[in-house]
């Protein structure tokens, strides 16, 4: 379907362009069927169009999509040719780092839901969610920070070209051999630099007036202070002393000077940009949601002010009009979602807002909340939480709360997350900056006064502290070294929030670790079989064979249950079971989502293979049913069954035979142990979960015998799991609570978790560590984003921060030597405009290079990588 | 004399200068630094018009 779609359009070097490119086809080819066109039913929306495109007139549209998809040359070559493939494109282009697609396009020919769909079958669905509804406002936002840049690389420019020339106009003098240099041409030289010099002056150091100025305003120092008022006295010397013919004036510093502290600048900015960060439940949510509405003239919606009215009283009247003439299926956008309304939600969807459910029974899987893979069951009446993600058939629910008042944004809109407290670094830019102005303020005064009799070497001397005087090591080490340590760091699977965090990492002294999802692997469980004794027949327990294995693996593989999936893993990753694989075929699948799955297989040579998997009970009332289909001991009774130790069972009946059951344990990320010996020695370790302790002896194995302080109260005594049920209301507040507590003992806390669950605690923490398993997944207000495979690295991320610390000490170190040596010179009234402009230049440039070549040094050491490969 | 040749010579070599410098300018307003890594690979793509 795509290859006719490329082909009629003479698109076909597609498949040409590189080996696997593109999307696999499978997915891609389908045409969309009405049902799945159906969930576009909301681009039809004026109000959502409008909020969706950043810009629209008469003629034309245009509107970003994100599209992760994209990967390659060749995704960039079809979706910049999508003007070949619909008339109404006008043009489109592909930002390949952001996989962003900028459409330009006829809104009366190509609706913007027929380009979503257009889009959806060449197998690049965009990612449409909540918070792409600004997008205009967003867009804007993006373009003032891209402008941000853009001046930044003016200003650049200007104050490199102002550098190059006048130390070329400087030459004559520091090279001039046979004397001075004739006193006309000095004079022009001189005035060139100055006229050169002024809009370095005024553009390219611009940022540093204007926050002096600021922070001078609020009664504080901060570190851009030292550095203006040494530009300052550059400017202003020079100026002078070129005017009144004593010397060529230090202009060549001074543009040096801007321009190493603006690449400085620009270094920072780029390490910061690379990772997009703030992201909140609005990029999790979709944009609209399937409802169940009376199709009736009067409108049976409940309005906003009527909330008060009782859930009861509006089921009671859906009830009433439940026949399906009354009423239609709808997709609304969910910024419409009222409480009261009849939600329809369908394997895998999300619920958007805290309901009551109204079918008999559904499955939700809170795995993005709670970071349990198992779905909870739930009945007719109890609540369901947004944030959960339906299982299984279709369900019906109503809601109950408005969708920012669900227990999930609420938790969004919790103080802790707005409030903004200046980042360690910026407290100790700050500091150093206080202190570094008053030394060099008092400097002055002291040698303006040591030579006093004699004025003019007293202005000299005391101008020339301010002009040589450099706090260097804060203003080109720290964004060097803290923008590598970030570099390295996400190379490894570590991305910070800002540089601060590198900081903050070294001032840590405890770290509290959840458990589900973060210690353990959300979807991979630790299966084993055990094999039943055939009573009936009086055989011993016989295991599965490779064939029937490949039998249990193909029918599993097609459900979205998670302990299914977990023991189609294991029993795929055996060589035997792929091989025998192929020569199978399903035939019929049937699953009852959250019990069970009854399935049918075909072998290459015609034999049939009846499978029932799932739980005992399931299996029980099956037989029931199936009496003739299952022989053997299956009744609850018989058979007997262990829930436990975290694990789940499946039992398996094949071809009427009861086999056994497969248990599929947590199984915890690898390299812990090793982990938690070496950050004992630290730090203090502590562990929250909101599971219960089946598993605490096997953790205590784990954490080993943690040093605990034998106060009484309770946050001390998190070692072992707290036996906590899932009960939404306490787990997060629990663990923030815990986390406070620490804190309170005087503890610096890292908090290690996933899910929005642990949102809370994560805040609180002085650093919260967000565990991700793929990219997809976030969590908000977290202050870095662990990839869970690098988990085991974490202490190596912790001491590699410790070592870039001591790198800008050491950097501090070299800058002091450096300004002794300037200082000296100045206060005996010795500076001339060459020995700055050797000294400035080379002290910085040196603070740069050691900065750059002890972490690259260090990396290597601790085999961290600082290219990606 | 030699000192008025000097002067004009680093006149026209300054205004030459300022020409790239403003080609520099020219470049970041228009955009051109906004994406680094997507033209590259553009340049790339074979058009078989």
């Amino acid at each position: 379907m795509v290859y006719e779609l490329l082909r009629d359009n003479g698109l076909c070097t597609y498949y040409t362009l590189e080996e696997r490119s593109g999307i696999s086809l499978k997915n891609a080819a389908q045409p969309l069927h009405n049902k799945r066109r159906q969930r576009f039913d909301y681009l039809e929306d004026a109000s959502v169009v409008q909020q969706l495109v950043e810009f629209s007139n008469d003629e034309i549209s245009k509107i970003t999509f994100t599209l992760p998809q994209i990967h390659c040359a060749s995704c960039l070559w079809l979706l910049e040719k999508l003007h070949k493939l619909h008339a109404g494109v006008v043009s489109s282009r592909v930002d390949l780092v952001r996989k962003h697609l900028s459409v330009t396009f006829h809104q009366q020919t190509l609706s913007l839901r027929a380009l979503v769909e257009l889009l959806t079958t060449l197998g690049y669905e965009p990612a449409l969610h909540l918070n792409n509804l600004n997008a205009s406002a967003e867009r804007e936002f993006k373009a003032a920070s891209a402008k941000k840049q853009a001046t930044l690389y003016l200003k650049m420019g200007v104050a490199g070209f102002a550098f190059a020339n006048t130390m070329i106009f400087s030459f004559p003098e520091y090279l001039s051999a046979t004397g001075d240099v004739e006193p006309a041409l000095r004079m022009f030289f001189g005035v060139l630099s100055i006229v050169l010099a002024i809009p370095v002056l005024v553009f390219s150091a611009q940022d540093y007036f204007v926050s002096s100025w600021q922070s001078l305003r609020q009664r504080h120092i901060n570190l851009d202070v030292p550095v203006a008022l040494g530009i300052i006295a550059l400017f202003v010397r020079s100026v002078i002393e070129i005017l009144n013919g004593s010397t060529s004036g230090y202009l060549d510093s001074f543009s040096g000077l801007v321009l190493l502290l603006l690449v400085g600048k620009l270094f920072q900015q780029k390490t910061f940009d690379t990772i997009a960060f703030d992201r909140d439940y609005q990029s999790y949510f979709p944009i609209a949601v399937t409802v169940k509405r009376p199709a009736k003239k009067t409108s049976r919606n409940v309005p906003a002010e009527h909330i008060h009215r009782s859930v009861e009283q509006a089921e009671r009247a859906e009830d009433s009009t439940e026949d399906s003439e009354h009423s239609e299926e709808t997709t609304i956008p969910l910024s419409a979602l009222n409480v009261g309304e009849h939600l329809v939600l369908r394997n895998r969807e999300l619920v958007p807002a805290d309901s009551r459910l109204l079918s008999s029974v559904g499955h939700i899987d809170y795995s993005f909340v709670t970071g349990e893979s198992a779905p909870v069951e739930v009945l007719q009446g109890e609540k369901i939480y947004a944030g959960g993600r339906v299982l299984g058939g279709a369900v019906e629910m109503i809601t109950v709360k408005p969708v920012s008042q669900s227990y999930l944004t609420s938790l969004w809109n919790n103080e802790a997350f707005h409030k903004h407290e200046p980042s360690l670094l910026e407290t100790v830019s700050d500091r150093f900056g206080a202190y570094f102005t008053v030394f060099v303020l008092v400097l002055a005064a002291l040698v303006f006064v040591a030579w006093l009799p004699n004025l003019h070497t007293a202005l000299n001397a005391a101008t020339a502290v301010l002009v040589i005087a450099c706090p260097c090591a804060m203003t080109l080490a720290s964004p060097f070294a803290l923008g590598w340590t970030m570099k390295i760091f996400g190379n490894a699977g570590l991305y910070l929030k800002n540089p601060s965090v590198v900081l903050e990492l070294t001032t840590i002294s405890a770290i509290v670790f959840d458990k589900t999802g973060t210690l353990t692997h959300t979807n991979r469980g630790k299966t084993t079989f055990h094999a039943a004794q055939n009573q009936a027949q009086n055989h011993a327990a016989t295991m599965l064979s490779a064939n029937e294995q490949a039998v249990i693996a193909l029918a599993l593989k097609q459900s979205v249950h998670p302990l299914s999936r977990s023991i189609a893993h294991a029993l795929n990753s055996v060589s035997e079971v792929q091989t025998a694989l192929q020569g199978f075929t399903l035939k019929h699948y049937e699953e009852q989502a959250g019990k069970g799955v009854h399935a049918l297989v075909q072998s290459a040579d015609g034999k049939e293979w009846v499978l029932f998997v799932g739980s005992a009970e399931w299996i029980g009332t099956v037989s029931l049913r199936h009496h003739s289909l299952i022989v053997g001991s299956v009744r609850n009774g018989n058979v007997q069954i262990e829930h436990g130790s975290n694990g789940s069972t499946s039992h398996v009946v094949l071809n009427g035979v009861y086999r056994g059951y497969f248990v599929v344990n947590n199984q915890y990320r690898s390299g812990l142990q090793e982990l938690f010996a070496r950050l004992r020695a630290r730090y203090k370790l502590s562990l929250l979960s909101g599971d219960n302790d089946a598993e605490r002896a096997a953790l205590t194995e784990l954490f080993g015998a943690t040093p605990m302080k034998t106060t009484p109260s309770t946050a001390t005594s998190l070692v072992a799991q707290e036996p906590l049920q899932m009960a939404f209301f306490q787990t997060p507040q629990d663990k923030m609570n815990a986390v406070k507590a620490l804190q309170e003992q005087g503890e610096r806390v890292m908090m290690v978790g996933d899910g929005l669950n642990d949102a809370g605690a994560l805040k609180q923490s002085n650093v919260g560590v967000a565990i991700a398993e793929h990219s997809g997944a976030f969590s908000p207000a977290c202050d870095a984003t662990l990839a869970a495979e690098s988990l085991h690295r974490l202490a190596d991320f912790v001491a590699f921060a410790r070592t870039a610390r001591r790198v800008i000490i050491g950097a501090f170190w070299i800058s002091v030597v450096y300004n002794i040596v300037g200082l000296s010179y100045a206060a005996l009234g010795l500076l001339s405009p060459l020995f700055s402009a050797i000294l400035m230049p080379i002290s910085n440039a040196t603070v740069i290079g050691f900065t750059t070549a002890a972490i690259h040094i260090a990396a290597y050491h601790k085999r961290f990588q600082t290219v990606k490969r | 004399m030699p000192t008025e040749m000097v002067m004009i010579l680093v006149g026209f070599s300054l205004a030459f200068a300022l020409t790239f410098l403003g080609a520099f300018i020219w470049a970041v307003k228009t955009g051109q630094f906004k994406d680094r890594q997507t033209p590259a690979i553009r340049m790339l793509v074979d058009d078989k018009e």
